[in-house]
């Protein structure tokens, strides 16, 4: 494999040349360092605390872990997805004189390295917390990283290279797999309900034969019951299992018939992975896989900047759902959760009870922060920057939609919850401005980062100043309202709140309106 | 040599090429034309072995799919796409190696240099322009010495002084009795190209001329003779 393997370790030297010039990339590894030591420690303190600290207990985590992994894993071999093409191995490596079968195992690498990792991490794990014997935790290890990595190898082969057997036996392939799956779901919840959800009775599900005799995934989970708990006729049984099919599935493998056909439903997913990498790297996700537009029947309005605005309007009247979508959707889940909430947990003499709303809000913006909708498609149109207007009209009319989609969902988040609350109408419209302007400022940091970083800093880094600009621009809004708040009286507080969030929505929308000044601030 | 017989691909029931055959002989320069959608991008994907189909594709009088024809294939596809953290040079690199060309150091140096790649050739692919990333992608094709080789619209993107080199490199791939197969809209680009030209329409070759049989007639004539459209619309 030695020119595939060519270009994994060449594009490894040269990622990394790059990574180490670039400040985000330390921040990554320390943010991935904090993860797994808070990981480790709060596992090993529950395992302390709940006296979960034996190899069986260990193995049962490892097999709960593997039968996770695997059954995405087969899912996606059986559905024959989840190998990941990109275009460029569509020019390059299609169309030369490379295995097939290899080809699928290069695309698989990912797939093994993660299972290894997977393998790896809870091996140290176990030895560190379970005090589960080197010995074992090494005959884990390998038994996941050769024996299990092949056995997905030859399975991922046998399924995307697979010329021989017709597409509907695959069909009833996967039909089958996700009865096992539904029907094992349903007895697992059924069995713990009978017999109580406790941790033993868990264990003696995991270690019975109705788990570990389920194929192939249970099989492989037999495997490591044998390792941790011995011989027994369900371990050893599940054992053999799997042995049998490993050899089978790998002698299938090796001389299964595999001219490259699946280079075709491969390289067509490349292209539409491609796509949809370049949309999720700009914030924009599709929940609908085609979008149906209607005929319209519309009158052209507007000049310079407005033509914006109308084109926009335009474009969204001949969506099924005008301005509204998922976004929509989750206003609305927000905001009858919050009523029902409040209708149960009765908040209506509370003093401070008109910040809570803003407060959901508040974080609801941050965490849907990097969604992007119709506005930020007119910073790649070139058009948008040779219209004959002032920077700041052509900003307000790309965004103007936006404010007035967010007035409606301001009202979907606010209303329910605050008529359950008992909230004064005055408030209530308070609450939906503070909602439109927060949601402006999330729109106009996120423009106003892209201004400043530019593609000087990579994405990453990109996020972490919006996110930084957006917390800055939030922070300043709750401090004066805390300072008005404690130091005057709540309703003063509120009051403060807005006006300060206003001033800072404008701040925020003078900077970012020189993101229509040239178009390579936006490339 | 390059064979394509009864060529057939369906995308579900619509026929996007039906039974094409034609043969191009070594040292022969093959242009392939036709309107959008006629179908000439899935004859070459599926010569390329991008794509199922039904038929035969012969490429040195070997099954296109045997893995020895591969390694006498090229193929430019239309659009370029690199591997993101490879440099120029590292994209050949991996030709030498998958292909097993025999290509020299030297050799390499000479083709980055005929094609301007000489002081970009430590650039990544995430880093390259359109136009330099079709550069690339005809020296990788060249670096594997192919005996038959397959253009997609190689013209597109590419600067003047670069479609004069190309132009040159196909009259030496010619000489050195190499197949060539050329799918373009440029019909003024491949004039001075061609030694048999296939006009294609609605997934059907619908006339296939040779240079001789032609002698002066101009190509956009023909063409447009052939398709119905008129050269001054």
């Amino acid at each position: 494999m030695s020119s595939l393997f060519y270009i994994y370790k060449r594009t490894l030297i040269n990622k990394l040349k790059k990574a180490i010039k670039k400040p985000g990339t330390y921040i990554m590894i320390l943010v991935i360092i904090a993860y797994f030591a808070l990981i480790f420690g709060s596992f090993g303190s529950m395992a302390k605390d709940y006296k979960i600290s034996t190899e069986k207990e260990f193995s049962v985590f490892f097999t709960l872990g593997l039968f996770y992994i695997l059954t995405a894993d087969i899912i996606s071999y059986i559905q024959r997805k989840g190998l990941l093409f990109r275009p460029s191995e569509a020019h390059f490596i299609f169309p030369a004189p490379e295995n097939p079968k290899k080809v699928i195992l290069y695309a698989g690498i990912k797939s093994f390295l993660i299972l290894s990792l997977f393998a790896l991490v809870l091996c140290v794990f176990g030895v560190l917390n379970f005090h589960v014997s080197v010995l074992k935790a090494v005959i884990t290890f390998f038994f996941i990283a050769f024996m299990q990595n092949t056995f997905e190898a030859s399975l991922m082969i046998s399924c995307y290279g697979n010329e021989t057997l017709p597409d509907k036996f695959f069909k009833v392939l996967r039909v089958i797999l996700w009865t096992i799956i539904v029907l094992t779901v349903v007895a697992i919840i059924w069995y713990l309900s009978i017999h109580g959800f406790a941790f033993h009775n868990l264990i003696s599900l995991v270690q019975s034969p109705f788990i570990l005799w389920i194929p192939i995934i249970g099989w492989a989970a037999a495997v490591i019951q044998l390792i941790y708990i011995g011989a027994s006729l369900t371990t050893l049984v599940g054992s053999a299992l799997y042995l049998i099919t490993f050899i089978l599935l790998v002698y299938y493998a090796i001389h299964m018939k595999c001219t490259g056909e699946y280079y075709e439903d491969a390289a067509k997913f490349a292209e539409t992975y491609a796509k949809k990498r370049k949309l999720a790297r700009k914030g924009e996700a599709s929940i609908f896989k085609k979008k149906y537009l209607k005929n319209v029947n519309f009158e052209y309005k507007g000049t310079n900047a407005k033509a914006i605005y109308y084109r926009q309007i335009l474009e969204y009247k001949k969506n099924r759902f005008f301005i509204f979508g998922l976004y929509t959707l989750i206003c609305l889940a927000v905001g009858i959760g919050m009523a029902v909430m409040f209708y149960f947990h009765d908040m209506s003499d509370n003093k401070y009870k008109i910040f809570i709303i803003p407060g959901v809000i508040a974080y609801m913006l941050f965490i849907f922060s990097s969604y992007r909708s119709k506005w930020s498609k007119e910073l790649e149109n070139p058009y948008t920057f040779l219209i004959p207007d002032s920077n700041i009209r052509k900003m307000w009319y790309a965004t103007k939609i936006e404010h007035i989609r967010s007035i409606f969902d301001g009202c979907i988040i606010t209303i329910p919850a605050a008529i359950i609350m008992k909230l004064d109408v005055p408030y209530i419209i308070c609450t939906i401005i503070i909602y439109v302007c927060l949601n402006a400022n999330k729109l106009y940091m996120s423009m106003l980062s892209d201004t400043l970083v530019g593609n000087r800093l990579g994405d990453t880094f990109k996020s972490l100043i919006r996110l930084f600009l957006q917390g800055i621009a939030m922070g300043i809004s709750i401090v004066a309202a805390v300072v008005a708040g404690i130091l005057v009286s709540p309703i003063v507080g509120f009051a403060v709140m807005i006006i300060v969030t206003l001033f800072v929505t404008v701040c925020g929308a003078l900077g970012s309106s020189a993101m229509f000044e040239r178009m390579e601030v936006a490339d | 040599m390059l064979e394509v017989q009864n060529l057939t691909k369906k995308y579900g029931k619509n026929i996007a090429v039906d039974q094409v055959s034609f043969q191009v002989e070594d040292g022969t320069v093959a242009i392939l034309l036709g309107p959008n959608g006629a179908g000439k991008s899935t004859i070459i994907k599926s010569i390329s072995g991008l794509l199922r189909f039904e038929g035969g594709i012969g490429i040195d009088h070997m099954q296109s799919r045997d893995l020895k024809a591969k390694k006498v294939f090229a193929y430019v596809p239309e659009l370029p796409a690199m591997f993101d953290a490879l440099t120029v040079r590292e994209h050949i690199e991996y030709v030498k190696r998958a292909y097993d060309s025999g290509i020299t150091e030297e050799e390499i140096d000479a083709l980055l240099k005929r094609f301007e790649l000489d002081d970009k050739q430590d650039k990544l692919g995430n880093e390259l322009s359109k136009g330099m990333m079709q550069k690339v992608s005809i020296c990788c094709a060249l670096a594997i010495k192919p005996r038959v080789i397959l253009l997609d619209e190689p013209m597109i993107g590419l600067d003047p002084a670069a479609i004069k080199e190309l132009k040159e490199v196909i009259h030496e791939l010619k000489d050195n009795h190499v197949t060539v197969l050329i799918s373009t809209h440029m019909l003024e680009m491949v004039k001075d190209l061609w030694d048999i030209m296939f006009v294609m329409e609605k997934g059907k070759i619908i006339g296939s001329y040779t240079k001789e049989e032609v002698k002066d007639k101009d190509i956009e004539d023909i063409f447009f003779a052939m398709t119905g459209g008129d050269k001054n619309e």
